[in-house]
């Protein structure tokens, strides 16, 4: 008896191991587009310059800081994060650029594949449709 | 049971292998149905070692002396919460134990990952099974829990009564918790090599993993020490000895990592070297179990002469040599892009405190293995005695205190030195008082009145900084004082969460030089109604008593405890016979904040009604267990999630 619920446990825990691999086995993990990495880091970057610059605030108000000194490692810090700010202004607008010039080229493309494919017209309503169409779309009627 | 047990760690040892296998395909491959197969693997090992432990633990619990772990650490009279410690009392079951947390550590990986880690959790994951693989070959091939006894005895041996003592119940498995969770961060750090991904989720995760690791192995080590103090019996906590050095050391790299890594998130600094500390943290954890399996270092708490010496060198040896390939190999992303500006301040701090704790952990190590060393050159075991480790650890601690103090008062980037003078003043002051006060008093000794102005110094330091922030607070917020200081840890945990680790060393300081530097011992043989003085403290031996108990005879001395003419206390130091004839002594102790009063019966006659007593004051011994306590909570609150600060308008505010 006890053989046999081994046994059943086994296969039971070989199919929930081998099932995920019978579903969808092209399907990558990584399917989210991620934004690129160079991205992620200034961001990052910009974060830890304003986590500097909140540090800078407090070690002058607690006195550890001179002012000469908190206004000059102030205003580089300051300069870091405006460069990161415009890396990360011109590397949006250069891929939105580039975003909007491939969806465009994309557009064309399905439009012309489209003017390719619509050649019937139907006889009663001059509905344009696909070269398969059984039955007009629009009207209805019956087509050769 | 025990079938079902081992049947259990042999199936999850080949799906671990699977695991291991698939996750480097998936990795390859991209392919999200590998991966979502290898993680119902972990999840499979998971419940298969937790199957294991449940059987271990029902046949401890029922006394099955069938099997010979059972037989060999427990009997019939044993309390139920001693037979839970037997469980990890051993090597066998302390081995299933560590697979157990692993494989638990493995499954929260995979729920707390999947969408922040993505492209990492492959690989991390086949890290963590590589070395589960590896502890699940010990567990059902070398050190099988579950093996049976040739007949069937009427009682077991029993659990050394040394070790039937409450820390004991939690001082292993939260060493062995901290152990284990170190080989998270690590798998992280190889992921993070492999991918070439070294961004801030990247960091965050390997810090809040380092930082529980790092938790729980301070744990471990405080509650080993308080055991030692209060059950063996000595008057002391730390031996140096092979075995506690083998949990200093990690704890060690671990504290210089995660100081290290704070360099590295604003300088971008750092990388390989934070990455090799992490190696060597993981490295020495298993080094640590080595030392205590291999029966190469002898040691009170050695596990016996056993076979698995050259499976773990093995193992390490794969470790170190492929993860310093792997950081060699990727060195050229490694590269950092800034230098430290200014001397004086936190960041150069922090590269201070690295040379001197890696310092440290050099000197523990060699000391450590020196025995090996001289056995394979000179073909005998030269061990090096506490005197070394005490003359090497004394200035290297002492510098280590000096900076906990000194870097609460120095700023990110740059100190302004006129400012730095008047931070400084206070503590000075306060250091020359107490050393006018101290010599005064007669402490002339040179090492001590350091360590004691260090103290001074440090501990000084760092509340001035609780106090300055406060103040700041309290103007900036319009709040009562308290509400400020509570308003300025919570907003920024992990700098208050930090500062509060550091008093907690710093209490645990100055238990350390109380204990060390000034503490009266005097021995004695007493008849009853015999006086002795110590201290100021009168002691009256009263009487001998004797109890029999089911399983153990208890024979206590009575003393009454007078300071002058006032009585404070009645203290009882035990002897313990046990059944099978182990002995154990129970120390008694008066802890007050100033002193231990500690007494130790080391003989006694009951005919003649004599007794003779080792008697200790260890003065400040309190307020390092104070500082163990805070150290955790300052961890606690420096774990606790926290938001970036909103304090510079234009930065976009990501939550985590």
């Amino acid at each position: 008896m006890s053989e046999i619920t081994a046994y059943i446990m086994m296969f039971l825990l070989v199919a929930f191991i081998l099932e995920p691999l019978f579903r969808a086995p092209r399907q990558m993990y990584l399917n989210m587009p991620h934004t690129p990495s160079v991205m992620n880091e200034w961001l990052y970057q910009k974060r830890v310059a304003a986590e500097i610059i909140g540090d800078l605030d407090f070690d002058h108000q607690t006195g550890k800081l001179s002012d000469s000194d908190y206004r000059a490692l102030k205003d580089s810090q300051e300069q870091v994060v405006s460069e990161l700010d415009e890396k990360i202004r011109r590397n949006t607008t250069t891929q939105s650029d580039e975003m909007s010039k491939k969806l465009m080229a994309d557009i064309e493309k399905a439009k012309k594949q489209l003017a390719q494919q619509l050649i019937l017209v139907c006889p009663q309503c001059g509905h344009r449709m696909t070269r398969d169409a059984k039955f007009c779309s629009q009207c209805g009627a019956k087509l050769n | 049971m025990a079938n079902l047990g081992y049947q259990s760690l042999v199936i999850a040892l080949v799906l671990s292998g699977y695991a291991l296998v698939i996750y480097i395909a998936a990795g390859r491959k991209a392919s999200a149905a590998l991966l979502a197969s290898a993680h119902r693997a972990s999840y499979a090992v998971f419940f298969l070692v937790t199957l294991a432990s449940a059987a271990l633990l029902y046949a401890l619990l029922s006394r099955d002396f069938q099997i010979q772990y059972v037989a060999h650490y427990t009997n019939r009279s044993l309390s139920w919460s001693y037979t839970l410690a037997a469980f990890w009392a051993g090597q066998d079951g302390s081995l299933l134990l560590w697979t157990w947390l692993l494989s638990i550590f493995a499954v929260i990986v995979i729920a707390g990952n999947r969408d922040r880690n993505p492209e990492l959790l492959p690989v991390t994951l086949a890290v963590i099974q590589f070395t589960t693989f590896f502890f699940l070959y010990l567990t059902a091939f070398k050190t099988n829990p579950f093996v049976r006894t040739p007949f069937i005895p009427q009682d077991g041996t029993g659990l050394n009564p040394l070790l039937q003592n409450p820390e004991m119940i939690f001082h292993p498995p939260s060493l062995y918790v901290g152990f284990v969770a170190f080989t998270v961060p690590f798998a992280f750090a190889i992921a993070a090599l492999v991918v070439r991904r070294f961004d801030e989720k990247w960091v965050k995760s390997i810090r809040r993993w380092t930082l529980f690791a790092w938790l729980f192995l301070t744990i471990g080590n405080i509650l080993g020490m308080q055991w030692a103090y209060v059950e063996l019996g000595w008057g002391g906590y730390w031996a140096w000895d092979p075995v506690e050095n083998a949990s200093l050391l990690p704890w060690l790299t671990g504290t210089a990592f995660l100081h290290s890594i704070i360099v590295q998130e604003r300088k971008g600094m750092l990388k390989s070297w934070n990455l090799s500390l992490i190696v060597i943290t993981f490295a020495l954890t298993i080094f640590g179990t080595f030392v205590t399996r291999s029966g190469l270092i002898s040691s009170v708490h050695a596990f016996g002469v056993s076979n698995l010496g050259p499976l773990f060198l093995l193992f390490l040896g794969t470790v170190l040599i492929g993860s310093f390939f792997l950081i060699f190999y990727r060195r050229g992303l490694l590269r950092g892009k800034n230098q430290i500006g200014s001397w004086t301040s936190k960041e150069s701090s922090f590269l201070v405190n690295n040379i001197l704790f890696i310092a440290l952990t050099i000197g523990v190590f060699i000391g450590t293995i020196f025995p090996t060393i001289t056995e394979l050159i000179r073909n005998e075991k030269i061990t090096v005695g506490t005197d070394f480790f005490n003359r090497m650890a004394a200035p290297i601690g002492i510098a280590i205190f000096f900076l906990t103090g000194f870097c609460a008062l120095l700023a990110w980037n740059k100190t302004s030195s006129r400012n730095m003078l008047r931070s400084l003043a206070v503590p000075i002051t306060l250091v020359a008082v107490g050393v006018v006060l101290l010599v005064l008093s007669g402490v002339r000794a040179f090492l001590p009145v350091l360590a004691l102005a260090v103290a001074i110094f440090a501990i000084s330091a760092t509340l001035l900084e609780f106090i300055r922030g406060a103040v700041v607070r309290k103007k900036t917020e319009q709040l009562g004082f308290f509400r400020a200081l509570l308003s300025l840890a919570l907003k920024n945990k992990r700098r208050y969460g930090g500062y509060i680790v550091h008093l907690g060393v710093l209490m645990f300081f100055l238990g350390i030089i109380g204990s060390s530097a000034f503490s009266l011992e005097k021995d004695a043989t007493l008849k009853k109604g015999q006086v002795m003085e110590l201290g100021g403290y009168r002691l009256i031996f009263e009487k001998l008593t004797t109890e029999m108990q089911i399983d153990r005879q208890i024979d206590k001395a009575i003393f009454n405890v007078f300071r002058g003419e006032k009585y404070i206390t009645t203290l009882k130091p035990e002897k313990q016979l046990y059944e099978n004839f182990q002995p154990a002594t129970e120390v008694a102790i008066r802890s007050t904040l100033k002193e231990d009063l500690y007494i130790i019966l080391a003989s006694y006659d009951l005919r003649t009604e004599t007794a003779t007593v080792s008697v200790l004051i260890n003065p400040l011994m309190l307020w390092m267990w104070i500082g163990g306590g805070l150290m955790v909570l300052g961890t606690l609150l420096s774990i606790s999630p926290q938001r970036w600060r909103k304090s510079y308008p234009n930065v976009e505010i990501s939550h985590e």
